[in-house]
């Protein structure tokens, strides 16, 4: 899984602490801040960021997934909820209101918002950094999660061994009649899981002779802290400690019941969301500036 | 026995003291181990079906009016994080490990399997296996860790730390509810009657409402009634595919386990 991808993003490359952070920043604050600017702001960074690292595939996700799940949610949202002073009109008794509608509509780009991200974070956190990340916390969990990790390729191939072997003794897979089929599969998958249980014994035998549990857990990934690291790092922790300012101060206070209200954009209100915007277009600007720098050193040679 | 003891060098009743001092050390230890056994199930129970509800209602009641899904699944975060812990520092055995990483593994095949079939999949099924046989602890973990593993293939997102909540919850049902050996059909229809139940009740009803809190619409009983209705039909099917595989897969599976526990001495 770790070497899939065929995208050259820098962020990738940032250690996972710093990554798991501004995943972190951008999940939270985007569910947290309703106002439509920064929501905005949050979907347009994520979208870019999702195109440069999924390239044309980021069309299918979005148009199969993420739109159906916005549409459903801004749909929706009017029928159930009827707070609001503005009455457009009566649905069945019950009363549709522009303030419900705007808020559906806030909502469900909150929602693409996130599951953009949540995209993007798939992209970017590949197995070997979930492990390296889970094992710091709780190394016992992270060793599970590894090793279910290979079982599932390995219970697939193992089960082709068993099936070949089935065939091989005289046991007909390849009957076409359903029934036979199906009970078929159940003995391979009746042998499969003795093998596995047995074979989850002799693993956990190994491990034991081997020193298992004497010292602290090491991952196979090691990720050091650089400089770059520490630049990432820093520029990313100054915006938190910026938006978080600027949200405890009200500067993206937004009021959708009874009656919609926006702040004015006071020169405040734009600067934050300029740094709001700027971190989170962070890994976007990492990658131009990869992708520029590998133009111009090409050019000379 | 009979050629053991007619070695001369050790004589018969000194190594029957042997036996016996050995034996009676290792009752100790059982029963301590069932003790402290006894006081962790009783303090999980009332972490998971005390704490976390009225946890939940505070936080719905002091957020009434901000943004539910954070607080939502901020709460959910912090009830699986215990459990996870627990099981950490509780320093589990290799063998512990293995065998629960082999029931999460069969759990993400099985719904990686099944994947043209919405909601037809083996993984409740499988959970509550586990959680019959490795017990309450494991059976969360089992659950817990299908879900977030499974997602690593399928797509982590806002629903994940719901779906680990969900699936530990009947993991933990399970291993407390029933043992590990099905000897009669009344058994066998009791866990089948479990399985169904919890996949429309405990697993469908916290997704269900976990797209209620997603969405951010208002938290009143329609919202949550329309969202159960929706969601009725795919429950009904997980339910149907959970009966179906415990149908299949309960008693064959739960044998072997009960083989591997005692032939190798882990999870008693």
């Amino acid at each position: 899984m770790a070497y899939e991808t065929e995208q050259r993003d820098s962020f990738s490359t940032v250690n996972p602490i710093i990554a798991f952070v501004f995943f972190a920043f951008a999940l939270i604050m985007s569910m947290l801040l309703m106002h439509p600017v920064l929501t905005g702001i949050s979907f347009f960074a994520a979208l870019v960021w999702l195109f440069l690292l999924r390239g044309r595939k980021a069309f299918g996700l979005l148009l199969k997934f993420v739109l159906p799940v916005m549409i459903l949610t801004a749909i929706l949202n009017p029928l159930f909820n009827h707070g609001g002073v503005t009455i457009l009109f009566y649905l069945r008794y019950n009363p549709i209101t522009l303030e419900s509608i705007i808020y559906g509509a806030a909502s469900a780009l909150m929602l693409g918002t996130v599951i953009t991200w949540f995209a993007c974070f798939n992209a970017v956190f590949t197995a070997d950094k979930i492990v390296y990340l889970t094992g710091r916390l709780a190394p016992s969990l992270s060793l599970i999660i590894s090793m279910a990790l290979r079982f599932v390729p390995l219970f697939t191939k193992q089960a082709g061994r068993i099936a070949l072997a089935r065939r091989g003794a005289g046991s007909d897979a390849s009957s076409r009649n359903i029934f036979k089929k199906a009970r078929s599969g159940l003995s391979t998958l009746s042998a499969l899981i003795t093998w596995a249980l047995e074979s989850s014994v002799t693993t956990a035998d190994s491990m034991r002779a081997r020193g298992y549990g004497l010292h602290p857990r090491r991952s196979f990934a090691n990720y050091r802290f650089d400089s770059r690291d520490a630049a990432v790092g820093g520029a990313i922790a100054a915006g938190i400690l910026l938006t978080g300012l600027a949200a405890a101060f009200r500067v993206f206070s937004v009021r959708f019941f009874p009656s919609f209200q926006l702040n004015d954009f006071s020169p405040l209100f734009i600067a934050a969301c300029a740094v709001y915007a700027l971190v989170l277009l962070i890994p976007t600007i990492m990658y131009l500036e990869e992708a520029v720098k590998w133009r111009l050193l090409r050019s000379k040679i | 026995m009979t050629d053991l003891a007619a070695k001369p060098n050790i004589a018969p009743t000194l190594r029957e003291d042997r036996i016996r001092a050995a034996e009676q050390l290792r009752r100790e230890q059982d029963e301590a181990d069932r003790k402290r056994a006894r006081l962790r199930r009783t303090v999980t129970a009332v972490l998971l079906l005390v704490f976390v509800p009225s946890v939940i209602a505070v936080g719905m009641l002091g957020w009434q009016d901000r943004q539910f899904y954070i607080v939502s699944a901020l709460i959910i975060l912090f009830s699986v994080l215990p459990f996870l812990l627990v099981f950490e520092k509780r320093r589990p055995r290799a063998r512990e490990l293995t065998l629960i990483a082999v029931m999460v593994a069969l759990g993400v095949a099985g719904r990686a399997a099944f994947y043209m079939l919405p909601q037809f999949k083996p993984v409740v099924a499988i959970v509550i296996i586990a959680g019959c046989s490795l017990g309450f602890e494991a059976g969360f973990v089992t659950g817990a860790l299908t879900a977030f593993v499974s997602n690593m293939f399928f797509g982590q997102g806002p629903w994940t730390p719901y779906q680990m909540f969900a699936l530990g919850l009947v993991g933990f049902l399970a291993g407390i509810l029933f043992r590990s050996e099905i000897k009669t059909k009344l058994q066998l229809f009791l866990l089948i009657l479990f399985g169904a139940a919890a996949s429309v009740l405990v697993y469908g009803l916290i997704m269900d409402s976990a797209y209620v809190f997603m969405a951010g619409k208002a938290l009143n009983i329609a919202a949550f009634t329309a969202a159960f209705a929706s969601g009725l039909p795919l429950n009904l099917i997980l339910a149907g595919a959970t009966a179906f595989f415990l149908l299949v897969l309960a008693k064959p599976l739960l044998n072997k386990l009960a083989r591997i526990k005692l032939k190798h001495g882990v999870f008693r």
